[in-house]
């Protein structure tokens, strides 16, 4: 039987199992906190450094530290605050390294301009890329894929890559890594059927329909929940289904609607995939 | 060309087929093809079962790896901070323009790699160069032409290896056996005409020590002396002398020592050629009095007066290869006390009595850890795992080095009583990648406490079964951070985690874990033996006992020593080490390595124990004492720590990983003039930033450096900001000029690499400062002091 402990998150008194994380305690709470490396279907690892909050304890005498939230467990009496102003100017110091660091993007200025972070002292290089080694791609490929990517070297040159440096060979083009980097770092494209990523190509699979089979009974028209498919006036003089294979998003609900077996998919689409995960939340931001 | 996979194989046969042998199979893969092949590490995968990104990870982690071909001689410039500050730069520099390589290049016909390394451990000796496996000391920009001409010539030297020694025929069955045993061995030394102890440290090895001890067998054989190397306890061996390459005796400005025993005569600065003169010595009873330097022996000589030896009581007077000598000094004797008349937790006890505090540098209490462990232990029913650290990665440190060296038995056997005390039954190693010799001494002792029984199954017939493992660091200065070298022994990128929960509870393999620290590991036999008092009447109120330290730098007497915790500075960098060279002016010591801080003049009397140098932003760390003089400069200095840490950072957390090169740039800034007191500020915000945020203990005492030196050195960052550089060391805020002592030597001339200085035999020769790149060679080559450092720029 898991007990609950007592703690209080901002003053408000809240009850949880012991040994869940501050952060999840508090977002459930509805406190927002913070975060670029914490991803609800991943083990925490701390190492953003945005999420830390300030924590005491009754039996620390009046001390308190910054502890990082996503992996403090919680404990009776521990008091939390998301929001003091040694919490506030460590969130600043973060985001003010990372901002220099990418200054193209757009998530990361947005988040550093909310907590008033000044670069101008700082070496800022425009031309660098948005990643901010928070490793989600690589723990999600790791967990849930097939371990395609991986960190790379150490300290300031670390970064994202594959074995030598070459196309991974492990990689299914699921495009879990590219779903979840924070600050869309990681180029992933569609160009017709064709889906590339870590400079592999994926075909697809988009659902396809043979107008031979084909009734334009409308079923599959009904069934697509993205609007997609659509029973048309074809050149040829007669209805007909027709899915446009850059809009279509794999799901396969029309595969299964179609009486007379006229629509074919050999696989999902790469997004779709990653629905049942819940996506990225860029909470912070807000 | 395609790797010899079979090699590959045979290297994999030689450990466990588990991802905890990854680092060790790299690392030999590495030494058979001087690089990691592609093929080799698909092979590494499909055999460990390990993804093929995750081998590519540790591969590009650790430094001790290369992915292309290196040269068949690898030069390594020590850029450790005592190498720093006597003039490492200038080597590196000299090195890249003679080989015309970058750092981390290797040359085209594929003779050379040149590297520079975060310490080697031979601070006493600095500036090192280590080619191929061999070390060089106090190198000088001179010599660098004829030490690649050399490396040339020879191709990769090897490491002078002797073969080991048979391991010992007996088996140690119980402790009466252990005490009949040391009384033999204390018996058969007694009747010995004397000894003779070459010291073996790696900075007397580094000055031909080997030769010195092949020097004097032969002369010995020569002139009919009766010189043993070896000695076994049913020899009657009157009038022998015993001979033996010993672990470091200390003063390793004076190498190669011989010290003779018993009539305690030291002789300093050996060569090979004096062996003769040694030799006739010994039969004649008189002494080599121009190799006695000012003083006779240790009795009378202030370097070693002034130090109470602990842990480094057995350090160069045992022979580290050799089981029997450990026990001729009452190796073991601990071990069996406790296992025949004491109780695991009498030992720990004694231990938590003795107030014995981790020598790691935090000073975390010993005992305190062990019953953290324990309990938890108990509580999950899952057996501790006993781990020493001797992942010394402080530059301006080579404490762990020496003892692991000099007296691997002592640390096998704290390790051992460490075990018996906490129902452990594995344990591990982790030394460091840079430290071959102490790797191969460990494991000779390995090999024989298995041999005898003092490892494995029922040791000494108690119920206590154990053994431990050496594990080999692969280049990482952050595995010295206890949950990175948990990762790093498991086969993983040693990367640290939160530490909420603690090791002792959930380490290793999430087993409850105690990891101490060589030099704590070396207290516990004598704390068990002697009792709790034989540590704690030593000491301070709060730090018990003494602490080991290496003394580097810009003083007189570099060496190893150890004193009384509360021993203040000034007796360490005066009274032992005699102060700066030359009459210099002491400007600050050093300590904890890039953890630690600078402490001034004003604060050389403070009694140093854990707590003192907390106090006054510096810490204890693993013991380095970098002493600095009037020619270090502070800026400089923070600086060479900032860069340091930010090729050793794992990289895993923002602050640590963005922060430190952010202030490499403003530090950059200030060493060139070109900053502003706005430049200090954001200095002073990162470094206090990263000191908050950061997720380890190394990213967390990260900007201790910089802010010590800014609180104690603020006026030379000002002046720095002023565009001068008072201790003549910033490129860009000095110039040198040749003074009227000038002889015309031409030496300069030859030197400079930017043909700035011209001029005629025996005439005063001239410096162009539009040609002169500040690069220093001319000073360094100049035998007349006529090259002066000039504040203010070209002029």
């Amino acid at each position: 039987m898991t007990t609950l402990v007592n703690l209080t998150i901002d003053g408000r008194t809240v009850r949880a199992p012991a040994g869940s994380y501050v952060l999840q305690v508090a977002r459930e709470a509805g406190i927002e906190i913070p975060t670029l490396c914490d991803h609800p279907a991943l083990e925490p690892v701390g190492a953003c450094r945005l999420c830390l909050v300030e924590v005491t304890h009754p039996d620390w005498k009046g001390w308190s530290g910054l502890m990082t939230s996503c992996l403090y467990p919680v404990e009776e009496g521990i008091q939390v605050s998301t929001s003091s102003a040694r919490v506030r100017d460590a969130r600043r110091q973060v985001l003010t390294l990372l901002a220099a660091r990418c200054p193209s993007s757009a998530a990361i200025r947005k988040l550093a301009e909310q907590h008033g972070c000044d670069t101008t002292l700082l070496q800022v290089d425009p031309n660098a890329d948005n990643c901010i080694v928070c490793g989600l791609c690589t723990r999600v490929c790791e967990s849930y894929a097939t371990a395609a990517i991986t960190t790379v070297s150490r300290g300031a040159t670390k970064a994202v890559g594959s074995f030598e440096a070459q196309p991974p060979e492990e990689c299914v083009g699921c495009g879990a890594c590219a779903q979840v980097c924070p600050t869309d770092n990681i180029p992933a494209s569609r160009t017709g059927a064709d889906f590339r990523i870590w400079q592999r190509t994926f075909p697809t699979f988009v659902a396809t329909v043979d107008p031979k089979r084909c009734t334009a009974c409308g079923s599959c028209e009904e069934a697509c929940p993205f609007a997609v498919a659509r029973v048309v006036f074809a050149a040829a003089g007669h209805h007909v289904a027709s899915i446009p294979a850059e809009q279509c998003r794999g799901c396969g609900a029309c595969v299964g609607a179609c009486p007379s077996g006229a629509i074919d998919q050999k696989t999902y689409e790469w997004k779709a995939m990653l629905e049942p995960v819940p996506s990225f939340s860029q909470g912070g931001a807000s | 060309m395609h790797p010899d996979l079979t090699k590959v194989d045979e290297i994999l046969n030689r450990y466990p087929r588990d991802e905890s042998s990854l680092v060790m199979v790299l690392q030999d893969i590495q030494s058979q093809f001087r690089f990691l092949p592609c093929e080799a590490l698909e092979k590494v995968a499909d055999d460990l079962a390990i993804p093929r990104s995750r081998i590519f990870s540790v591969a590009t982690f650790y430094k001790a790896f290369s992915l292309s071909p290196r040269g068949r001689v690898v030069v390594q410039v020590c850029k450790g901070t005592a190498c720093h500050v006597r003039g490492a730069q200038l080597l590196e520099d000299e090195f890249c323009r003679q080989l015309a390589l970058k750092v981390g290049g290797t040359s085209a016909d594929g003779s050379f790699t040149l590297e520079t390394v975060n310490c080697v451990g031979a601070c006493a000796m600095a500036p090192v160069v280590v080619m191929g496996e061999k070390y060089h000391r106090e190198v000088k920009a001179g010599q660098v032409p004829r030490l690649i001409k050399n490396a040339q010539k020879a191709g990769a030297d090897k490491a002078e290896s002797r073969s080991a020694p048979p391991l010992p025929e007996y088996r140690l069955s119980s402790a009466a056996e252990v005490h009949h045993r040391n009384r033999m061995a204390v018996d058969t030394r007694k009747a010995l005409a004397g000894r003779v102890q070459v010291c073996g440290g790696t900075g007397c090895m580094a000055a031909g020590a080997k030769d010195v001890h092949d020097a004097l067998c032969k002369a010995a054989e020569a002139k009919g002396l009766p010189f043993r190397v070896e000695l076994s306890p049913c020899q009657h061996p009157s009038k022998q002398y015993l001979l033996s390459l010993n672990g470091c005796q200390g003063l390793c400005q004076k190498g190669p020592l011989v010290h003779l025993m018993p009539e305690d005569v030291l002789y300093t600065h050996v060569k090979s050629a004096d062996a003769d003169a040694i030799v006739d010595a010994i039969a004649n009873g008189t002494r080599v009095d121009r190799l006695l330097g000012d003083h006779q022996g240790r009795s009378d000589d202030p370097f070693y007066q002034g130090q109470l030896l602990k842990v480094l009581e057995h350090c160069g007077k045992v022979d580290p290869e050799s089981l029997d000598d450990y026990m001729a000094h009452g190796g073991f004797a601990g071990l069996a006390k406790a296992l025949s008349s004491m109780t695991p937790e009498q030992v720990l006890d004694a231990v938590d009595q003795s107030g014995l505090r981790g020598r790691g540098g935090a000073g975390f209490p010993t005992a305190r850890k062990w019953r953290t462990a324990l309990k938890a232990s108990k509580k999950t029913g899952t057996p501790t795992y006993v781990l020493c650290n001797g992942d010394e990665g402080d530059p301006g440190a080579f404490m762990d080095r020496s003892v692991a060296e000099g007296c691997p038995y002592q640390v096998i056997e704290g390790m051992i009583l460490g075990a018996f005390a906490l129902g452990a039954k594995q344990g591990y190693i982790y030394v460091r990648n840079e430290y071959p010799l102490a790797v191969a001494r460990l494991q000779l002792a390995l090999a024989a406490c298995r041999k005898v029984g003092l490892l494995g199954d029922r040791i000494l017939g108690s119920d206590l079964s154990f053994d431990i493992r050496i594990s080999r660091g692969g280049g990482a200065f952050v595995c010295g951070e206890s949950t990175a070298l948990m990762r790093s022994i498991e086969g993983k990128v040693g990367e640290p985690r939160a530490k909420y929960v603690r090791s002792a509870e959930r380490g290793l393999y999430d087993s409850p874990t105690v990891l101490n620290n060589v030099e704590t590991w070396a207290l516990v036999p004598g704390i068990v033996e002697h009792g709790p008092t034989w540590l704690n009447s030593i000491g301070t109120d709060r730090s018990k006992g003494t602490k080991v330290f290496c003394l580097v730098g810009q003083v007189q007497r570099t060496g190893l020593v150890e004193v009384p915790m509360g021993a203040t500075l000034r007796h360490l960098v005066f009274g032992l080490g005699g102060g700066p060279p030359e009459g210099r002016k002491f400007k600050a010591v050093q300590t904890g390595g890039p953890s630690g801080g600078c402490i001034p003049e004003h604060m050389l009397d403070l009694p140093v124990d854990f707590d003192k140098l907390t106090e006054v932003g510096s810490m204890m760390g693993s013991g380095g004492l970098i002493v600095m003089d009037d020619r270090t400069c502070m800026v400089d200095v923070a600086r060479y720590f900032v860069d340091f840490l930010m090729g050793e950072s794992c990289g895993k957390c923002t602050p640590c990983r963005l922060g430190l090169p952010q202030l490499s740039f403003l530090l950059g800034k200030v060493t060139r003039g070109e900053a502003k007191e706005a430049d200090l500020k954001a200095i002073e915000e990162i470094a206090v930033g990263m000191g908050e945020n950061s997720l380890c203990g190394l990213g967390k005492s990260a900007p201790n450096p910089v802010l010590s030196t800014l609180r104690y050195f603020r006026e030379e960052y000002e002046a720095h900001l002023r565009g001068s550089c008072p201790a003549g060391v910033c490129r860009n805020l000095i110039r040198y000029e040749i003074t009227d002592d000038c002889i015309g030597c031409l030496l300069c001339i030859k030197a400079c690499p930017n043909q700035a200085i011209t001029g005629e035999k025996k005439q005063k020769h001239v410096l162009d400062q539009t040609k002169c790149d500040k690069c220093g060679v001319c000073k360094s080559v100049c035998n007349h002091a006529s090259i002066a450092v000039l504040p203010g720029g070209a002029s």
